[in-house]
């Protein structure tokens, strides 16, 4: 499938911001991204990086150039098959969390993976409540997620991320609003998750001390990798 | 189809906020409440006045309207071997009333949609009572069949309509013209008629239909005796009246019955047009009232449901960016919003009988009533429900839609 090893490759994005004025974000970038990568993008605010985090996330497809992930392009596909690869291929943590706060920590990891209807609701349901157990929080897999703190709400999260087994986890700014020992927890699962398991992580930070112990950062400054 | 997934979204969010849900649901059950309530009562009160109509008038009426298309006097004659020489031709009074009913009758016993039929020898008349003289007509009756046909019978004060078929001298005349007259029942009154023939009679029987122009003028005895009173042959009839299945088809009967009839075949729309029009318009009024107020409980809902996704862009955003496609989306608000209707619907049915039956108790003495009339008509609730429904569907697939079309990354960024 990869033969060159490269689960994401992207080639001469240009995106353009059109309010409140005409605006070029992301001015001409390529890289590519091996599997098992821990990627950090880094940058200023304003130096286009969560922009460009949300094009290689497919849910932004207003830009010009050519995305791979996975051996599959993702440029210029409609909404809907951007959103059953989103839901197999991609697992996102953002920064405030976003659980659905109705539901149990337990139903917001299954979800995704309920609708993939790849697995049995038994089967989902007993991996979920593994992955709260690695991610000690196997007493909160039944409370509801606005009960949460946030710690525990981010672990949930990325759990939920985890759940359908993504060959890229993207973070825009995952620890960004987390306590330093939060935050570790998180820095820690994340280098678990590639390094053991080969899942890409791409996580947006102005985090030094996050970057620093990725495997390469990337570095943007006014749309441009430096 | 519904995902199960998507539908234990829809079930946490109805139950995460009961009062809402409840007051979306309330405002359909208002609106499909009213609409039965609306409709039953202006379909009783359509019944009320029908019934009102229809006890003194026939569906269709065959009489002779004079020699309006009927001067052609050989027509009777079928026999083509027959040579006929007509010299001078005049109209003559042969052509007023139905001289050979029986044939005729005989003629309607071939249409199946033709229930009830009975002939009448309608006259205007004196009465007399001493030295009070009223104008007023008289109805000569076939008494079984009238009675099948107006339900005659019902509208007795005192004595009974038989009793007109067991005395041949019997008479039973309207409350108003017994009280005009003074007269009593068992009392004698005297009839007569245009040509100057007086008879006597015997009061068998006092009649209200609760409609001052009859009950004032008319009167009622057996068809024999009114063929004497005139000296008309057997068979004589001034009018036939005919009761048919369905009222509403009268129209379409009267003029297959006039290619076989060389009479005037009357529909009740033409001889009573007001009573068609009272009838269109009060159901008119009905449904466009009940309609304005399902509308409103739409608007209710799409309120609510428009909250509810504003409320919820955060999730709605974060379902997208798991891979929840435009089409679960409005699958997860759109069956809210379903559900809140088809219970809010069910609810409403009940209400609305509930209310009905109990508007049905009561009293409103008038006329012939006793409580305020109510219709249950099946059809009533039905559509109450289809239109609580659809205002429902469409309530709900605005905020639905526009849900879909949230843009995750406008609302994760901001």
């Amino acid at each position: 499938m990869n033969t060159n090893n490269n689960v994401l490759s992207a080639k001469s994005l240009v995106k353009y911001f059109h309010e409140p004025q005409t605006f070029q974000v992301i001015k001409d970038i390529s890289f590519d991204v091996k599997k098992g990568e821990f990627l950090a993008i880094m940058g200023k605010s304003g130096s286009g990086k969560s922009t460009l985090l949300y094009l290689l996330s497919t849910m932004d497809t207003d830009y010009t150039g050519e995305i791979e992930i996975n051996g599959f392009n993702v440029s210029n596909k409609d909404q809907n098959q951007l959103a059953a690869f989103r839901n197999n291929n991609i697992g996102f943590v953002f920064q405030f969390h976003y659980l659905l706060p109705e539901f149990t920590a337990l139903e917001n990891v299954m979800l995704p993976a309920l609708k993939q209807q790849k697995k049995s609701k038994e089967e989902i349901r007993e991996k979920a409540l593994e992955h709260l157990n690695v991610f000690g929080l196997k007493n909160m897999a039944f409370k509801k997620a606005s009960k949460l703190s946030g710690g525990e709400q981010q672990r949930v999260a990325v759990a939920r991320a985890l759940i359908n087994d993504p060959a890229i986890i993207m973070g825009d700014e995952p620890t960004g609003n987390l306590d330093s020992k939060n935050s570790d927890i998180v820095f820690n699962i994340f280098r678990e998750i590639a390094k053991e398991r080969g899942q890409t992580i791409i996580a947006v930070t102005h985090d030094d001390e996050f970057a620093a112990n990725c495997d390469r950062i990337l570095e943007l400054s006014d749309g441009k990798i430096v | 189809m519904i995902k199960p997934t998507n539908l234990r979204i829809v079930f946490v969010h109805l139950t995460s906020r009961i009062k809402q849900s409840a007051i979306a649901m309330l405002s359909v059950t208002f609106g499909v409440c009213m609409y039965i309530c609306m409709n039953s009562f202006m379909a009783g009160v359509n019944d009320t006045q029908t019934e009102l109509a229809f006890s003194t008038l026939a569906h269709v009426r065959i009489y002779n309207d004079g020699n309006n298309g009927n001067t052609n006097f050989v027509a009777d004659v079928d026999d083509s071997d027959t040579w006929i020489h007509v010299r001078n031709p005049k109209s003559i009074q042969y052509t007023e009333g139905i001289k050979h009913s029986s044939k005729i009758i005989d003629e309607l016993q071939n249409y199946p949609e033709v229930v009830a039929m009975t002939p009448q020898l309608n006259i205007n008349v004196f009465y007399r009572n001493g030295a009070m003289s009223i104008n007023g007509s008289l109805s000569g009756v076939d008494v079984v069949n009238e009675n099948r046909l107006f339900n005659t019978s019902n509208y007795m004060v005192e004595g009974s309509w038989e009793a007109l078929e067991y005395r041949t001298d019997g008479i039973i005349i309207g409350k108003g013209l017994a009280e005009k007259l003074g007269v009593k029942m068992g009392d004698p009154i005297s009839l007569s008629t245009a040509d100057g023939i007086i008879k006597n009679y015997k009061v068998v029987g006092i009649i209200e239909f609760t409609i001052a122009s009859i009950d004032d003028r008319k009167g009622f005895i057996r068809i024999t005796s009114a063929r004497q009173l005139l000296s008309k042959n057997q068979g004589y009839v001034s009018d036939i009246q005919v009761n048919i299945d369905n009222l509403s088809n009268a129209r379409e009967i009267a003029e297959k019955l006039q290619t076989r009839i060389p009479l005037k075949v009357e529909a009740w729309q033409e001889s009573s047009g007001q009573l068609e029009v009272g009838s269109k318009l009060r159901d008119i009024i009905a449904i466009s009232v009940s309609l304005a107020i399902l509308i409103v409980a739409g608007f209710g809902i799409y309120n609510i449901m428009n909250m509810t996704v504003n409320e919820k862009m955060r999730e709605i955003a974060i379902l997208k960016a798991m891979g929840f496609e435009g089409m679960d989306i409005v699958q997860i608000f759109l069956v809210q919003s379903i559900f809140v209707g088809i219970l809010g619907g069910f609810v409403g049915m009940l209400t609305g009988f509930g209310i009905s039956a109990t508007i049905d108790n009561i009293p409103f003495q008038l006329a012939t009533l006793d409580t305020y009339p109510i219709a249950y008509n099946l059809s009533d609730y039905g559509m109450s429900f289809f239109f609580g429904f659809i205002t429902t569907f469409i309530a709900g697939y605005l905020p639905a839609k526009k849900a879909s079309n949230v843009d995750p990354i406008e609302i994760i960024r901001a």
